[in-house]
């Protein structure tokens, strides 16, 4: 059963995030900022990481570059609202920054087959429609 | 009539001594019996209630027949300011009541009384100016004050109360108020213009230094301490120095913010507001901001003639802009700015009350924007409305994160309130004192695009060329977690 680390400092998209997953076989492994994100990935070692931008103590963007320069392998989606004011030029940083692949928020039905299909398939399987 | 304030001054004396052995501990500044003193050794609520004391006791004093009818003992009643700044009261306060302090301390001989009410008015007792001087130098007071937080506001007044009398036990006052004071007054010479002019007392008061009168000429009315005496280096130096600011838009460091310091003889500084939170003489404020915009645009010129471009924020006092003795030299300096350079140039206005009027503040931008492209105001690091700043001419705000790392979450909830409230105003916004990554990155996600602090970069002595920063130079060095 594939393992997903999903980090976000929202409880109640963790949990939305948790269901679905679960639902779709896989399992769920949760951590509220990035500081915990790195202790659980060290631990877990997941098949993928889902990391949100903003977070306090430990932001996204760093946690995704830990994550990759400790795993040059495992697959990370980043994800963000992007803020009332949508910059969204921080999905393009968190690409930039070693994500595989970035998804906007609010998350929806269609991104969790994506990401389970994505978590399935390995990084050369067909790329799943992101922003 | 002297002999009835030597004998006041007696009681006074001996009340101190009295107080100071009741409280455990010296009276606030003596001459300033201050409602608001330090605190005591005492709980909170015995403090106030001994205060409670001290103004009725001195009230008492005051009310003897033969120095409440000498014209001389005058209440100064911020009522009409309170009123006039309303909601805005409480937030100003402190500022209002600091600058009152300050005036009064310079129109006061050392002989002079004076005492803040536990209603914010303040009592003044001349020990020598006859009621029509006295009068002046209320009204003098007064105007100072009204010109300082509600400008050139021609409705505005204060009313002057000088006591006449006892009836009934209370103090009978005459009012008046401070204009019709001074404008009766203007064929006479002032005596508040003569003493400050030539540091002497008009009608034969004695020489003016200061509001002391613990060591008046009868002796001295409590222990005389030893004072720290610092030289002006060790108690910290002020100077400017210039913050990195980060357009994350252009990814860019187009902009050097100067921000005020006072650096330490161990090599510490503090920064910003909290730099000139000591200072209250607004000509040593004007001195400091007069300093900074020369320095500035000495260096943007330099810069300007290395074929280097970049934009130069410099800090502005709102006391300097406040009132026109300070504002007309800190102007003369801002012609002299060569018109090439003037589009690299942001002012940023800083110590603005929360509450100042929307007209005073326009009427102060439009001082200053000829000199520059922008207009900042600095403002709290709070959510708040801010479509009072709007519309008059002010380009953006500048808001410090606090730099409390365990409050990170609280902080980015309330940096968005502040952004929205900004866009809504239609303002630009600047946030300055961002010591973390994950702040920069809530800050851009906000929707920030001008970012400062020690994540971005130290203050330094000089501007540095305009430079490229990217976000993997934001982690570049160490991360911080």
């Amino acid at each position: 059963m594939p393992t997903v680390l999903v980090v976000d400092d929202d409880p109640a998209l963790r949990l939305t995030l948790r269901r679905l997953l679960e639902k779709a076989g896989v399992e769920v492994v949760e951590a509220e900022d990035g500081q915990e994100a790195m202790r659980l990935f060290r631990a877990n070692l997941p098949d993928l990481v889902i990391c949100d931008l903003v977070m306090p103590f430990a932001d996204g963007l760093q946690t995704i570059m830990r994550m990759r320069r400790s795993s040059p392998s495992v697959k990370i989606i980043a994800i963000s609202s992007g803020g009332r004011s949508k910059a969204m030029d921080l999905l393009a940083v968190a690409r930039q920054m070693g994500a595989d692949h970035a998804l906007a928020k609010p998350i929806e039905r269609s991104h969790v087959d994506l990401i389970v299909d994505f978590c399935g398939r390995g990084s050369g399987g067909p790329t799943p429609r992101t922003l | 009539m002297l002999r009835t304030i030597a004998s006041m001054r007696r009681l006074l004396r001996r009340w101190f001594i009295g107080q100071a052995g009741a409280a455990g501990s010296p009276p606030t500044a003596a001459g300033r019996p201050d409602s608001a003193g330090k605190p005591s050794p005492a709980s909170p609520l015995e403090n106030a209630e001994q205060l409670r004391a001290l103004e009725q006791r001195l009230w008492r004093l005051l009310m003897q027949p033969a120095v409440a009818s000498t014209g001389r003992v005058h209440l100064l009643d911020l009522g009409m300011m309170r009123d006039r700044l309303g909601p805005g009261w409480p937030a100003l306060r402190p500022r209002v009541l600091a600058a009152a302090d300050a005036i009064i301390d310079r129109c006061l001989t050392r002989n002079d009384i004076r005492f803040k009410t536990a209603s914010d008015d303040f009592i003044l007792v001349f020990a020598t100016l006859d009621r029509h001087a006295a009068d002046l130098v209320c009204a003098r007071i007064a105007q100072e004050l009204l010109q300082l937080f509600l400008g050139d506001d021609r409705s505005a007044d204060m009313r002057v109360s000088t006591a006449v009398g006892v009836a009934d036990g209370q103090i009978q006052f005459e009012h008046a108020f401070a204009k019709v004071l001074l404008a009766e007054a203007r064929p006479r010479p002032d005596p508040a213009a003569v003493r400050s002019a030539d540091g002497s007392g008009a009608a034969g008061s004695p020489a003016m230094s200061g509001p002391n009168f613990h060591a008046d000429d009868g002796g001295k009315v409590r222990p005389v301490l030893r004072q720290l005496q610092l030289s002006p280096e060790d108690a910290g130096q002020f100077s400017i120095r210039y913050r990195p600011v980060w357009d994350i838009g252009k990814l860019v460091i187009s902009t050097y913010m100067g921000t005020p310091v006072r650096i330490f003889p161990d090599g510490s500084f503090l920064e910003g507001a909290a730099a000139l939170n000591s200072l209250t003489d607004p000509m040593e404020i004007l001195r400091l901001d007069a300093d900074a915009l020369v320095e500035s645009v000495e260096i943007l010129n330099g810069l300007f003639r290395n074929r280097s471009r970049l934009m130069m924020s410099v800090p502005v006092c709102f006391e300097t802009l406040a009132a026109r003795r300070t504002r007309l030299p800190f102007l003369e300096i801002c012609q002299s700015i060569p018109d090439y350079l003037r589009r690299f140039l942001i002012f940023e206005l800083l110590r603005f009350p929360p509450g100042v009027p929307t007209g005073r503040l326009n009427e102060l931008l439009h001082e200053v924007r000829p000199y520059c492209r922008w207009t900042f105001m600095r403002i709290e690091f709070k959510s708040q409305s801010l479509s009072g700043l709007s519309g008059n001419g002010l380009s953006g705000i500048t808001v410090a994160m606090p730099a409390d790392r365990s409050a990170e979450a609280r902080l980015m909830e309330e940096m968005n309130g502040i952004v929205t409230a900004a866009d809504r105003a239609g303002l630009m916004i600047c946030v300055a004192g961002l010591s973390t990554t994950s702040m920069v990155v809530a800050a851009r996600a906000s929707g920030v695009r001008l970012v400062a602090g020690n994540r971005i970069g130290p203050p330094q002595d000089r501007p540095r060329s305009m430079t490229r920063f990217d976000w993997p130079d934001l982690y570049r060095d160490g991360e911080d977690g």
